[in-house]
């Protein structure tokens, strides 16, 4: 798993990976990027300075990462680390499809960047039964 | 106590009735008036400018604070953005490190010269502010920068903050810097230093204005007597705090406060100007009037009678009318002397008139001479109506002119004067001539023959001469005394002179009073009528009476007609007198015979008055008598003077129907002539030729040619006088037809008439002799 910088912006702009996960950050710009993190799971300086250079870091704690890069302000990007199998990224229009969820009671966790809650996450008590999909629409306010 | 406020009656008449107060008031009052307007416009145009300046200074410090707390914001929001971007300070605000936010903080305000550097995160926690700061203005901090606020006014508590924000991000929002200064009295009081005038700006909360005055146009206001003016500007508000404004407000009457010592002055220098107005005006007036209070002063002189002359100093009008002024009282003075020398002269000689003899006679009484002796000599001309009527009137002014000149020169330094128509006074003392002298000297000059108008002329004149001091000490006295002495000297014959004498004035005297007396006399029938007989011889009977007027007087007894008749000739007196005479006779004689006649005697005086017909035929109608019963007997002097004139008023009396006689014939001018103008009925020879009869052959061939021409013309003739029988005898012998006198009768009484005629008639042959009664020859007929 890579988050690419390109065009002085993080690509993907957000990266769901499971606690453990090894993420790296190749720099594809001919400019030079400082990318960090303040965020509790994971504190981190990678000095990338050089074309087509790759630096990794391992992920060891569940939590939202936010990315920036001290020379461009602009820059943001962020790293979800989850530890469940089961966790998806909407699309554009925010429908997501999570598969082969054992059936049970279960709680459904929503983050976005800018969900007004907690640490940007929402949770919900969502019992799956053993045969079908479940449906479920919510509504989340965003700064 | 009544006088105080007349006194101030007349202050106040003088003083606001004068020219000069007039002019000083008109002047002043204009100059007040001018200073009033100049100093209420220079008011109301600096209270308009001061506005005005107000207003500008407002608008533009309202621009100027706008403009500087803009700036402000920018100021610290460039700070508080550096501080925000800061890694350093970043990495402490993601971890949560207090104290080097705090210090951060510290340091940079000191360094910025804050009052209040703030760390504000997103979870709400305020780190850095200096003060005690509530949880819920926390929270409402923290909404406020969530809310996006990045500057403006940010209330906590009661004090105001400008406040600016910057996010900081890493790269999330984590929280924010926020950049305060307080909005306190030493921040206003900078403020207010940035314009001219000090605008007193104030933090206000919007509420607390009137809807006008949020408005944010300048409003006036007046705020505990000061007439103020305000203008609101809103101010950015941080957070949902309540909306503040910046209001500026200037007081409009401490501004014109500061102008109070320009109008002052101005009002003095008003005052100063209406004062010298006043005092110039004053001195003008003065200047004008002084002339004018200077002719006033001599028309009232002039007015005495004074003679007063007003100097000339100018050119202007008032010199003009000061010259006009003396002209016109040089002119008032020779008219003056023109009216004096008018009134006291006599117009056709310029001799001094009476007046002036008066004055002249009055002066020398004031002051008596010593050693000379002044008389008045007044002299007339004799017969100067004659000369007037004959040779015209301009022939007799030139002789009263010739005759003037002719007294100046004798005169010498005497006064000459003319008393009025032939008149003249002459006084003169004795210092070259004694006074009978000069009367020689006067007469023989005025005497001296003269050419006048071609006409010769032989002038002739009397002198009554009154000395002054022992005739008369006052003019009145002196005039009539010598009056008097002229009056005695006429009567005596003319050319002549008479001095006074104290006789005359007694004579005088008593003639006064026998006039005043006669005048009684008729009233109070004092007078009474005696008759006497007529005879006619051939007859042999009584024909006729002759009415003889007496006077009783009360307390002189019996005046005689030759005392009276002469002096009721002269005053007029004769006139009703011989009026009450014709009718007491023709009363009396309606009861007597038809062939009775009553003669009556009528005087030159009274047969000139055009009322004697009248008189004539009021008596025959009132009487009953017939006309031809009443015979008027007049006397020849009447043809001296007007013979035409005369006879037309005989031929009227004749055609009344009454007889005329002509009495007294023989004496005076006897003339055939107008015997043969007027058929007389009767001619009455005069006495003395009776009285001669018996001593004078002459004398009766006269009674003998009378008688023979007086039948030839028809007249019956009467012999008046007779005394004796030889008279009597020579009289029948010559034909004379009637007789009358003491020889016959005296005359009687009314009462006695009636015995008288029953004794004589049918006694013709012999008539009783009664003794003559020789006072008859005093008595005088009429």
């Amino acid at each position: 798993m890579a988050m690419v910088q390109k065009d002085i912006t993080f690509n993907p702009h957000v990266l769901i990976v499971p606690v453990g996960a090894t993420v790296a950050f190749p720099n594809q710009d001919k400019v030079r990027h400082h990318v960090y993190s303040f965020s509790k799971p994971a504190r981190f300086e990678l000095k990338l300075f050089g074309r087509d250079e790759t630096r990794s870091y391992t992920f060891t704690r569940p939590g939202a990462v936010a990315l920036g890069c001290n020379i461009h302000d602009t820059m943001s990007g962020f790293i979800k680390v989850v530890d469940t199998p089961f966790a998806g990224k909407t699309d554009a229009a925010g429908n997501v499809s999570i598969p082969s969820v054992t059936a049970g009671a279960a709680t459904l966790t929503v983050w976005h960047p800018r969900l007004k809650a907690k640490d940007n996450e929402a949770s919900f008590a969502l019992p799956v039964s053993a045969i079908g999909d479940v449906s479920r629409q919510l509504r989340l306010s965003l700064r | 106590m009544f006088i105080v406020p007349q006194i101030v009656r007349a202050v106040r008449r003088r003083i606001v009735g004068s020219l000069s107060t007039k002019l000083t008031l008109f002047y002043a009052t204009l100059i007040a008036v001018i200073v009033v307007t100049t100093l209420g416009t220079a008011k109301a145009g600096i209270s308009g400018y001061a506005e005005r300046m107000i207003r500008s200074e407002m608008v533009s410090g309202a621009a100027v604070f706008d403009r500087v707390i803009t700036m402000r914001y920018a100021q610290l929001g460039d700070a508080g953005r550096v501080l925000a971007a800061d890694f350093g300070f970043r990495t402490a605000a993601a971890t949560g490190d207090a104290p080097t936010i705090a210090s951060a903080l510290d340091s940079l305000r000191a360094r910025l010269r804050l009052d209040e550097a703030v760390y504000v995160s997103t979870a709400g926690r305020v780190i850095g502010f200096r003060s005690k700061l509530a949880q819920r203005e926390a929270t409402a901090l923290r909404d406020a920068l969530e809310d996006g606020s990045t500057s403006g006014i940010l209330t906590i508590g009661d004090r105001h903050f400008n406040a600016t924000a910057a996010e900081i991000r890493a790269p999330v929002t984590i929280g924010w810097v926020v950049f305060a200064n307080a909005l306190d009295t030493r921040e206003i009081a900078r403020l207010s230093r940035l314009s001219a005038i000090n605008l007193s700006p104030r933090v206000v909360p919007a509420v607390n204005l009137s809807p006008s005055e949020r408005s944010g146009a300048v409003v006036e206001r007046r705020v505990s007597g000061q007439d103020m003016l305000l203008q609101a500007t809103p101010l950015a508000t941080f957070g949902r705090g309540r909306p503040q404004m910046l209001v500026l407000q200037y007081s409009v009457t401490r501004a014109m406060g500061d102008y109070a010592p320009i109008l002052w002055l101005l009002f003095a220098c008003g005052v100063a100007g209406t004062a010298l107005a006043a005092l110039g005006s004053w001195l003008l007036a003065k200047r004008i009037t002084r002339p004018i209070a200077t002719l006033d002063a001599a028309a009232r002189r002039v007015a005495q009678g004074e003679y007063a002359q007003v100097p000339v100093t100018t050119r202007d009008e008032l010199g003009t009318l000061a010259e006009s002024f003396n002209r016109m009282v040089d002119d008032i003075g020779q008219r003056e002397r023109q009216i004096t020398h008018m009134a006291l002269h006599d117009g056709l000689t310029g001799l001094a008139n009476r007046a002036l003899l008066g004055e002249r006679l009055s002066a020398l009484s004031l002051r008596p001479t010593v050693g000379r002796q002044h008389a008045l000599f007044c002299l007339d001309l004799d017969n100067f109506k004659v000369v007037n009527d004959t040779l015209g009137h301009p022939t007799g002014d030139a002789l009263l002119c010739e005759i003037a000149r002719r007294l100046c020169d004798v005169a010498g330094d005497g006064f000459v004067a003319r008393l009025g128509g032939d008149e003249f006074a002459l006084v003169v003392d004795d210092l070259r001539f004694s006074h009978a002298r000069f009367a020689h000297e006067l007469i023989r000059a005025v005497s001296a023959p003269c050419v006048v108008n071609g006409h010769r002329i032989v002038p002739g004149t009397s002198v009554g001469i009154a000395i002054f001091g022992p005739d008369g000490g006052d003019a009145m006295t002196l005039a009539k005394n010598a009056d008097l002495a002229l009056y005695r000297a006429k009567h005596e014959g003319r050319g002549g002179f008479r001095f006074f004498e104290a006789a005359m004035d007694a004579e005088a005297q008593r003639r006064r009073q026998m006039e005043l007396d006669l005048h009684d006399a008729i009233e109070h029938g004092h007078l009474f009528l005696m008759f006497q007989p007529l005879f006619n011889l051939s007859e042999g009977r009584i024909s006729a009476f002759e009415a003889l007027l007496r006077w009783q007087h009360p307390e002189r007894g019996t005046i005689p007609p030759a005392d009276f008749i002469p002096l009721a000739e002269d005053t007029g007196l004769i006139v009703p007198i011989g009026a009450w005479v014709i009718r007491e006779a023709c009363r009396i004689a309606c009861d007597w015979p038809d062939h009775v006649r009553i003669a009556v005697n009528v005087s030159p005086v009274q047969f000139r008055n055009p009322g004697l017909s009248a008189v004539i035929l009021q008596a025959l109608a009132e009487s009953g008598l017939a006309p031809e019963r009443l015979e008027l007997e007049i006397t020849e002097s009447l043809f001296i003077d007007n013979p035409q004139t005369t006879l037309a008023s005989l031929h009227s009396l004749r055609n009344l129907g009454v007889r005329v006689a002509l009495d007294d014939f023989g004496t005076g001018y006897s003339s055939l002539s107008y015997l043969r103008s007027f058929p007389f009925d009767k001619i009455k020879i005069d006495r003395s030729f009776i009285i001669d009869l018996l001593n004078s052959d002459g004398a009766t061939a006269i009674i003998k040619s009378i008688t023979t021409l007086a039948e030839a013309l028809g007249m019956e003739t009467t012999a008046e006088g007779v005394e004796n029988a030889g008279q009597l005898d020579i009289l029948r012998a010559q034909g004379c037809s009637h007789i009358q006198g003491y020889y016959f009768s005296k005359p009687i009484g009314v009462t006695e008439i009636t015995a008288l005629m029953a004794s004589k008639t049918g006694d013709e042959a012999n008539p009783r002799l009664e003794p003559t009664d020789m006072s008859w020859a005093s008595s005088t007929r009429m």
